[in-house]
Formats: C-alpha cells, structure tokens, sequence
C-alpha cells in the first residue's frame, strides 16, 4: 500500500509507506503491534500509513473478548509528526489514532508507546503518545511537539539552539521524560530492554476512565504549580533556570499567530455567543483567553468552553479547559459540550515542551473524548485559527466539527510548507488547486472529512442549525468514510476497514517479537 | 662590534620597549595589543599558534587589531590558518606572505585571498616540513602560543594538546626571538612543566580559554553499510594479508569503520594481537572499543581530542601521560613516528587519478595537507625491518633478497562517489587547475601515486605493487573505480586479466558475505555506546550527544 | 522521478528456496527492494527512482549485477531515494543472498 500523494511531489513512495503492523505473541500472549520508518519520509502520519495504524487499533478494541482478541497493543513510534505533503490526511490521521487509541482502551486494551528510534515522537506523535496508558522509553527516546528546530526557526536560537544537543536531549529526551512522568519505564535503549519492560508493565496499566484522567489532571495540575513558574534563561551562563512571573510568558509568546495569517476577520465572541445562544447563556471570558459557561439551546443547558484571539495553546489552557470538562463529566448531567475554537497552534516555547506540552494537549484531546464515550454531545464551533497540535487537541476532539465563518484551520501554512518541501510557493499554490490534501483553510479540511458542516452567515441564523446538530445522535468515528464520500481522502477509510477486516479474520498469529 | 649579537640586541631593544606595559613576564589583556606593536615590527616572520585543534585565538584577535600603518607585510609562518581572524591579518594589510600546512574550514576563504593576490604564498607544507624549516630558513621572530596555564615565573602546562608548542617555542626562543603565550589560568604551582620559564618572555591570562576543534570524533551513528562493507575488505584483505602491527589511521569515516569493525570483525579473523597493536594516531573515540577489547598496546598522540582527556588519563599504559597523569602529545615527533615506525598508513581522500595520485584540493578550496603526506609516503631512510614492510617491498620488486628493501602500506580507501555524487575518481586532479591558475610550480598532491600501494573502494582493491606497468595501473584504478566515468571507461578484458592476477580483488573474492556488511557488525553504533565501552570515562562534547 | 523497467537473462536460476525478500528504506541516498521469484531465467527490473537522467548508470549496475550473481527467475522493484550506485549494487547482492537461503 504506497502513498497516492507522494508522486504529486515528485517523491519516490515506500511499499510499506513506512508503517508496519501486524500481530505476534510476546511471551505467548497474542499481541498486536505497529511500527513506524522513522528513515522513510521522517516517520510521518500520512493518509495511507495513519489509515493501517488506526484500522488495527480499530480491530484491536472491536476483537476485544473474541477468539482474535490481543492482549495489548505496542506502538513502535518513531516519527516527525504529520507528512506536510499529505498534511490534512495526516493530521486526520493522527486525530483518528488518538481517537482509536481510546477506543482500544475503553475495550479494555492497553496501548503501549516503545519510544526508542532516531528520529523521536514529535508533533503529533507526541500527543499520540501521551494518550497511550503506558510510555516506555530509553535515554535516546524524544517526545516533542515542535521540534528543536521548529522552535528555533519561529522564536530564534536565544529560545531554542537546536545544534546544542545536549539542551535537546534534557528538554526532549528519554531522562528529562521519565523524571518528569512523561514517559512510565525507562529502558537501556536495546530491544531486549524494550521487550522485557513491554512484557512486564502490560499488566498493570490504567484503564481509560474518569478515574484515570482525575488522577491525570491532578497529576499535571501539580507539575505545573510545581515547575510552572520556572522559565529558561536564554543560554548565556550555566544556570539552568531562572524565576520569572508568569505574566512576562504570556507577553512573548504571541508569535505563532504572526505565522498563521487570518483569511478573514472572526466574529468577535460576544457577537458569537449571542448568535448561536439567543435564549440566553452566562458564558464570560476567563484566564488567558479562555470562555467558560453555560447557555440554553431548546430549553436545555449546554456547556459552552472556549479559547479567543488566536490564542496559542498552552499547558496552562489545556488543563483550564480539561479540568472544566473534567467538572462537567462529574456533574452526571450528560450535558452537551460545546467548544469554541480560536486558537492558533501550540505554543512554542522551550520551556513548555520541557514541561510536557504534548500530555496536556493529550490530556484535554482525551477528556474530551471521554465525555463524549460517556454521552456527552461534544461539538466544536471554529470560528477562527486552529492549526497543528492545537487543532488535534481541541476541535477535531469533538464528535462534530464545525466551521463558521472567518474558520481557517490548517496544519501548516503553505509559505512553511513551501520551506520544508523545498517547492516554490507558487509551484505549491499550482499544487494545492489540485487536491485538498495539504492546503490550508476549511475547503480540504472539509473534504478530507475533518470539518462535518460549514455555516455561513449568509445562509440564515445558526441557533437553528446547532439545535439541529444537538439533537442528532454521535455515531463513531465516521470521519475517513466521509473524507472517502467527498473524495478528499480517498483511501483511509478503505485501508482501515480491509486491515480491521484482516486482523478480525486471521488466526491467532504464530510470529513472535 | 656586536656584529655577531644583532639579534639579541634587537630582542633587547624590544623588551625594553615593552617593559612599561607589563609586570614582569605578565601582561594584562587590555595591553596585549600595544605589547604587539612593541615586539613585533613590519616584515617579521610570525608563527600564530594555530594548528587543527588548538589556537591561541586571543592572540590572533589582538594581532589583528594592531596599526597596520605601524605593522605591516608580517610573513605568517604557522601549522594551522583556521580561523576567521588568520585571514584578517592579509585583508587588512597586517600581513602579506604565508608559509602553513592546513587551512581546513579556512580553506575556501585562502583560495579567494590568494585570488585577489592578497596573499603572497610561499609553500603548502606538511607539518613536519614546516617544522624542519623553522630550524632552518622560516625560524619565527616572534611567536604568539597557547597553553592551558603559567605559573608567575613563566612555565607552562600545555597538557594533552601541547601538538606545537614545544617546536615552535624552541625554535623561537633559542634564536633570539621573542615568544608570548596566552593561558587559560595563572596559577601558582602548574601541573607539569611542559615549556619552562626561561623560553618564555610574556604571559597573559586569556579572557576564555583556548579554542579546541573535536576534529577527530566520528560518530558511530552516521557510519554506512557500505562503509561496514569497505572496512570489512580493508580487514580482510589488507591487515589480514599483510598483519601490519603499527599504523595510522586517518579521520574519515571509513576508517572509523575499521576501528569499530576491530573488536567484531577483526576478532573473527583472529587478529586480536598480531594486527594494529602499536598506533601513531590522535585519540580517536572509535577506537575505544579495541582498546578496551585488548588490541591496541600503544599509541603515541600528535594532538588531543575533546572529551578523551578522563579516558586517557585512566588508561596510562596505552597513552603518554605525565606525572600528572594527562596525556601528553607532540605533533612533530608523532609525525616522525609515523614517518618512520609505521608499518601502514589508510585514509580516504576527495580525488584520485589514473596515476594514484591524490589531491583534497578542489577549484575553489585549498585545505593544505597536514599530515597525510609525511603518514603515506615511503621514508626512504627506514632502514629497520618488519614482516608487513618487507612483504610488501617484495611484491613491489617482484623478488627477495638481501637488497629487496621493504614498503610502507599507503592505502587510500575512498567511496567512488563523494557527496554531492562528485566522482572521487577523475582523469585530471582539480590541483593541477588550481596550479596552473595560481601559477604554482608543483601542484598540491596529498600523496603521490607512487607512494600508493592499494586503493579501497566498495568495488574492490587495488594492489598497486604488484601492478608491473602504467597501464596496469590505470586499469587497476579503473577497475575499482565504480561507476564514474572513470570507472565506466575501463578496458574489461583487462580489468578481468588484473583480477586473475590478484591485483584487483572483489568482495566475493576475498570471501566477504555482503550480508554481513551492516552497521550490527559495528562495535559501537552510537557516541553513547562509546561512552559505555570507555566505562563513562569518555564525555563527547554536545553537538556529537543524543541523550 | 523516473521511472523504468530492465529486462534481461541470467545465464542460470538462482538457487535457493526463498520466495519473497524486501530490504532497505526510502531514505536520502537508499533505497528499498522487493526481490520475488517469477520462475526460469529471465531477471526483470522496476525502478522508480527520485534522481533522473541516470538510466545509463543503472544498466550499467544491473548488467555488473546479473554477471556476479546470475539471479534467474527474479523480478525486483526498487524506490529509489538518491542512492549511490554501489549502494544499489550492496543492497542487489544482500537481496540476492536472501532469496538464496534456505526458507
């Protein structure tokens, strides 16, 4: 199974698209495994590699209790994040990976992330990894979202020098990980090490479970008023930390917008919230940009959470916005979720992926996927930027996407994709009028099955039209079958069903890793 | 009359003139400028301790910000031209002529001065014919050195990158010259005393300590298979063949495979003991592993490497150490080591033509030679003999006998296409272009294909010494030549008659199965396993660290 | 990209039992190979390689190639990233050596 979209590119595709999966024992437990190529294309998720791993995560959670059941899942990540040329199949594909992750553990399947390889879990291969139940990692191991580089390039050497590895390692690495819980077992680095702690911890790990992500939100609560305030100096001198009050962050870090430029200007929230709410609500902006509230559609109470201007996804929103829909979970109420979106990407600083950007991002995309696995209606409103991690973690968490107007999500916009691609920028533009698969904006997003619904103004008021979509039932996750429908992802879903199929049918295997 | 005494007077005069600007030999750094324009004058032959790992970095700064109206037309007589401020002394005038070695990532801004005809070029030379010259014709007025620190009184500590300074001081001070050396540290009590007091004049505490380039670390992590496969041949069929117990190894990554290939493959071959017991060779972390697997006895250093000085100094019975337990290295004496005690030298190199001759020159860069010549060449003085020297003589000659003198193994193990798929073979060397532009008389030849005895690649070996005629020697080179063009233009019939005769030998000859020819041969696959085998005694510097 | 496909004669069938070998990554400077069994004699070659105007320099590679080992009765398809023409001939003798292993 190649890549369709590499040709376009003029790039030769691997047979495998750098993604191996199949089934084996380990100690003579059937299990299921996947690994990635971190050589091939720099490990990427893409439409067809993404659609393998997701189709046997798929078969693990629905083989769970049958004779084909696996008693784990491993994932042998090793991975740069999303393939820009294929970007918006591969952010799907990691969308759809957390979301089948969680499927697989909600059956009582634990997944296992090995991180051990060359290139690291970076970008989305970060938030993949944390919302599996159990890390395990050796001192060469790396878990990122922006990477050293990216970092660099957006915020200059003095935040992030990426030749000085040393500082990647202790940022990045296996060791900083493990110390700091974002990783569970650390390894030598061989394959046995890695075998034996896959053999030893699988029994004992976490179920995916309010239980579960209370004690996770506790946990991350705690690492953040313990190290929150600690900011890294640019590296003159030895010192590796330096006091500093939050509120200088907060005035460096706006940048990230700067490299998401508007297409239009977004409704501003209150103009939102009284559109979409004209029988009331009582939602008002809270810390950092955020929204919190409730309102009435039909006479019911939903719950409305929200980021505004473009504000860069932080740890400390994350876990704001996590620990709201963590309260709301508990109430009972089943109350439907309503996410106002308008972020721009992750931020990108040293010290929040020091402090484990990728398991809040991961943390927030997987509460909300619990309300949804526990009834809640969870709908996401993007009414302006969402891009990259912060794409994944909040609007393309929810059951429904939808986009209004002044929404321009992306993964990456094109003048970057044109850098990393090495393509001229018009060449890119020629390109991306030809497929959805990378361009930006809500157009591809929508035919590779990302956006559900696209509301314009101009089409009439929209409190109807959210009534409407809180009264239609969830189903699973359908997206690459309406990605397949619009013909802007044509293959992933087919992909996935003939793996799930495969590995539902095959005997117990008789291979051992 | 004093006419015998000139230069002594002249010395006096200078330090006189310099005494208000120091404390004894001590000189503050905001001085050593105006030191400078005191003990150094227009057309003085200045050696600026520079080499391929230590430079004396703050002196160069000063020299370069003395009045050129004052100082002007210096002749540079140095090792090492590295740094950005070497070439500054030429563009602002400071200096104008240049007698070196090696220019490494200066190389490309030397070709351009010489150009523009802002540098008035005596000779590439090697090290050690640089050195020779300053005994004899290129003896420095004043030499500007580095070391890791001084005493009041003037000795220095060099510690394990002394490389230079013990000839270069030498030659300075015991020919009225003046020498300043700039340190990390003013201590009271040094370590060792490596140049003593009274051949030095001025000492200035330096406002950072010396630059050092880890030019020798290779990591293990970028070795290729084919480099497995071509270090598996090289052991196979030249350290087997010809059991050559001391060598040296150059710096490229094909021979970082064999180091690494030493404890795996080469045990395999049973080795261990007979083969690379004894090495000229800087401190190379790749071999490590043989060290520490029981293959190597000795190796004497031209120079250290960052992050060994721990290992080596837990290791004394392999390297030179003082009584202070660091190693010690000297360049010149490392070079004559290699020169005359060594049985084999193997490195790569960027060109080679149908001739064997081999050049790192290329149109716009010149690099200079270092070493490499005086490691693979022929002495002709060698007059000791070993089982490795004498076999290869007599392949050369045909014959034995009491007159059939021995040969040093030159072997140049090269990939058939460089980076950027730059063929490594050519029909012309690129330095005889550069000649010709430069009017130079001799073009720059890192090693004569006369000196050669094999060539490496992945197609093959070539052994030169049994080739009895330029032609064979051409289409024994054509014949490993891969697929460049060279390489393409080979007389088939020919290459299939050399092979029949031994002197072009493939994999499948040599028994090599080329699915072994991966990087799990390798004993260390990473700079962290380096690390591991040296026990934790070995700390690489940041850029080459994945943990 | 180019792409193109070498057909030629081994002067015997490759020995062995292995039916299937892949080998080698899509990487700067590699490349991957499917090596299967079609039967007889012939050798057939697909690349797709990321570097054009080199077709002469494969013919060459594979001509060498098909002398030193005689691999009859194979069908090879390489993605080719860049690699170097003794890449190519290491990677089509390990595939080689595969395929003639007792499976």
């Amino acid at each position: 199974m190649i890549s369709p979209h590499l040709a376009l590119f003029d790039l030769p595709p691997a047979f495998d698209d750098g993604m191996i999966i199949g089934r084996g024992t380990l100690n003579g437990q059937p299990v299921a495994i996947a690994a990635q190529e971190g050589q091939f294309m720099g490990g990427t998720f893409a439409e067809v590699s993404g659609a393998k791993l997701v189709g046997l995560l798929r078969a693990a959670a629905t083989a769970a209790g049958t004779a084909q059941a696996v008693s784990t899942v491993f994932l042998l990540l090793d991975t740069g994040g999303v393939r820009l040329q294929e970007a918006n199949a591969g952010e799907m594909a990691v969308s759809e990976t957390v979301r089948a992750v969680l499927e697989a553990r909600s059956a009582g399947v634990p997944v296992i992330a090995l991180i051990g390889g060359r290139a690291g879990a970076f970008g989305g291969g970060g938030i993949v990894t944390a919302c599996c139940s159990h890390v395990i990692i050796s001192e060469q191991g790396r878990i990122s979202i922006s990477g050293p580089e990216v970092i660099e390039t957006n915020k200059g050497a003095e935040e992030f020098d990426s030749r000085d590895r040393a500082l990647v390692w202790r940022v990045t690495g296996g060791r900083s990980r493990a110390l700091l819980g974002g990783a569970d077992s650390y390894v030598k680095g061989d394959v046995a090490s890695f075998r034996q702690a896959a053999a030893i911890t699988r029994n004992t790990l976490p179920d995916f479970s309010l239980a579960t992500l209370d004690a996770e939100q506790k946990r991350l609560e705690d690492r953040l008023n313990a190290y929150g305030d600690c900011v890294i100096r640019p590296r003159y001198g030895r010192a590796p930390v330096l006091m500093l009050p939050r509120a200088y962050l907060n005035s460096v870090t706006t940048l990230s917008s700067l490299c998401l430029p508007r297409r239009d200007t977004p409704m501003a929230p209150a103009e939102l919230l009284a559109a979409l709410f004209p029988e009331g609500h009582n939602v008002t902006p809270g810390a950092e940009n955020t929204l919190l509230g409730t309102a009435t559609v039909k006479n019911e109470t939903v719950a409305v959470l929200g980021i505004t201007d473009a504000t860069p996804l932080s740890p400390e929103i994350a876990i704001t916005l996590a620990g709201s829909v963590l309260d709301i979970i508990r109430a009972g109420q089943k109350t439907p979720i309503i996410l106002l979106i308008d972020t721009a990407s992750q931020r990108m600083t040293r010290r929040d992926e020091m402090l484990g950007l990728n398991e809040y991002l991961g943390h927030l995309a997987k509460v909300i996927t619990l309300a949804g696995a526990r009834g809640h209606r969870t709908v996401a409103l993007l009414y302006g930027t969402a891009a990259a991690g912060a794409f994944i973690a909040t609007a393309l968490a929810t059951q429904t996407l939808i986009a209004l107007d002044g929404a321009h999500p992306s993964v990456m916009d094109l003048p970057s994709i044109a850098r990393v691609t090495k393509l001229p920028l018009d060449v890119l533009t020629e390109k991306a009028a030809s497929t959805p698969i990378f361009a930006p904006g809500v157009a591809p997003l929508a035919a590779t099955g990302a956006v559900a619904e696209v509301w314009t103004a101009a089409d009439g008021p929209l409190a109807p039209r959210l009534a409407t979509v809180l009264a239609t039932p969830a189903t699973k996750d359908t997206r690459d079958a309406l990605g397949a429908e619009r013909g802007g992802r044509k293959q992933a879903h087919d992909i996935a069903s003939r793996v799930e199929a495969a590995f539902l049918e095959a005997t117990a295997g008789e291979g051992t890793i | 009359m004093g006419m015998w005494t000139k230069q002594a007077t002249e010395r006096t005069r200078r330090l006189n003139a310099a005494a208000p600007l120091t404390d004894g030999k001590i000189v503050a750094k905001d001085n050593v400028t105006a030191l400078l324009e005191r003990i150094i004058c227009s057309e003085d032959r200045v050696c600026l301790e520079g080499d391929n790992q230590k430079q004396a970095d703050f002196l160069a700064s000063c020299l370069t910000e003395v009045d050129p109206g004052l100082i002007h037309d210096l002749h540079i007589v140095q090792s090492g031209l590295v740094l950005s401020e070497h070439l500054d002394l030429f563009r602002l005038g400071i200096a104008r002529k240049l007698d070196f070695s090696y220019s490494g990532p200066q190389s490309a801004a030397i070709a351009r001065a010489l150009d523009q005809g802002k540098i008035e070029l005596g000779a590439i030379h090697t090290y050690i014919e640089l050195f020779a010259r300053y005994y004899i014709d290129l003896t420095p007025n004043v030499a500007l050195i580095a070391a890791v620190c001084a005493d009041r009184e003037g000795n220095l500590y060099t510690g394990p990158n002394t490389e230079d300074t013990p000839t270069i001081v030498e030659a300075t001070a015991y020919k009225s010259g003046i020498v300043v050396a700039q340190v990390n540290k003013i201590v009271d009590r040094v370590p060792r005393v490596d140049i003593p007091a009274d051949q030095i004049d001025f000492i200035v505490e330096a406002p950072r300590p010396f630059y050092v380039e880890p030019l020798f670390t290779r990591d293990p992590g970028a070795v290729t298979d084919t480099q497995v496969f071509m270090a598996m041949m090289a052991l196979k069929g030249i350290y087997a063949e010809y059991r050559p117990k001391r060598l040296n190894h150059g710096i490229g990554f094909s021979t970082a495979a064999i180091e690494l290939l030493l404890p795996t493959y080469g045990e395999e071959l049973g080795l261990r003991g007979d083969v690379a017991t004894h090495w000229a060779l800087n401190p190379h972390p790749t071999l490590i592993p043989a060290i520490e697997s029981g293959w190597v006895q000795q190796i004497h250093c031209f120079g250290s490497e960052v992050g060994m000085d721990a290992y080596m100094s837990a290791r004394p019975d392999v390297y030179f150490t003082g009584k202070d337990g660091t190693l010690r290295s000297n360049r010149l004496l490392c070079q004559n080591a290699g020169l005359y005690a060594c049985d084999m030298f193997i490195g790569s190199t960027l060109q080679i033509d149908l001739a064997g001759n081999s050049s790192t020159v290329t149109p716009d860069r010149i690099a200079g030679f270092g070493g490499a010549p005086n490691m693979g060449s022929d002495a002709h003085g060698r007059r000791h003999t070993s089982d490795a020297w004498l076999k290869a003589g007599r392949e050369a000659a045909g014959a034995e006998g009491p007159l059939v003198r021995g040969r040093k193994l030159v072997v140049q193990m090269v990939e058939t296409f460089g980076d950027g798929m730059k063929p490594a073979f050519v029909e012309e060397l690129d330095s005889i272009a550069l000649a010709r532009k430069l009017n130079m008389p001799l073009a720059p030849v890192m090693i004569f294909g006369d000196d050669v005895t094999h060539i490496v690649t992945e197609e093959g070996i070539a052994n030169l010494l049994l080739c009895r005629s330029s032609d064979d020697i051409e289409q024994a080179i054509r014949g490993v030549a891969g697929y460049t063009p060279v390489g393409m233009a080979r007389d088939h019939a020919k290459v299939a008659a050399l092979r029949a005769r031994g002197i072009i030998r493939r994999p499948e000859d040599l028994g090599i199965d080329p699915l072994q020819a991966n990087r799990n041969l390798l004993a260390a696959r990473s700079i962290r396993d380096l690390v591991t085998w040296s026990d934790g005694l070995y700390a690489p510097p940041s850029k080459f660290r994945n943990w | 990209m180019e792409k193109f496909t070498i057909s030629t004669r081994a002067q015997r069938p490759l020995p062995g039992t292995t039916k299937q070998a892949i080998l080698g990554v899509v990487a700067s400077g590699n490349l991957e190979l499917l090596f299967e069994r079609i039967g007889g004699d012939a050798v057939e070659i697909d690349v797709l390689t990321a570097s054009t105007g080199y077709r002469a320099v494969w013919e060459a590679v594979i001509h060498d190639f098909v002398e030193r080992t005689s691999p009859g009765g194979v069908r090879i398809t390489i993605h080719d990233n860049g690699a170097r023409p003794d890449t190519v001939m290491l990677r089509l003798m390990q595939g080689t050596k595969m395929l003639e292993m007792p499976s």
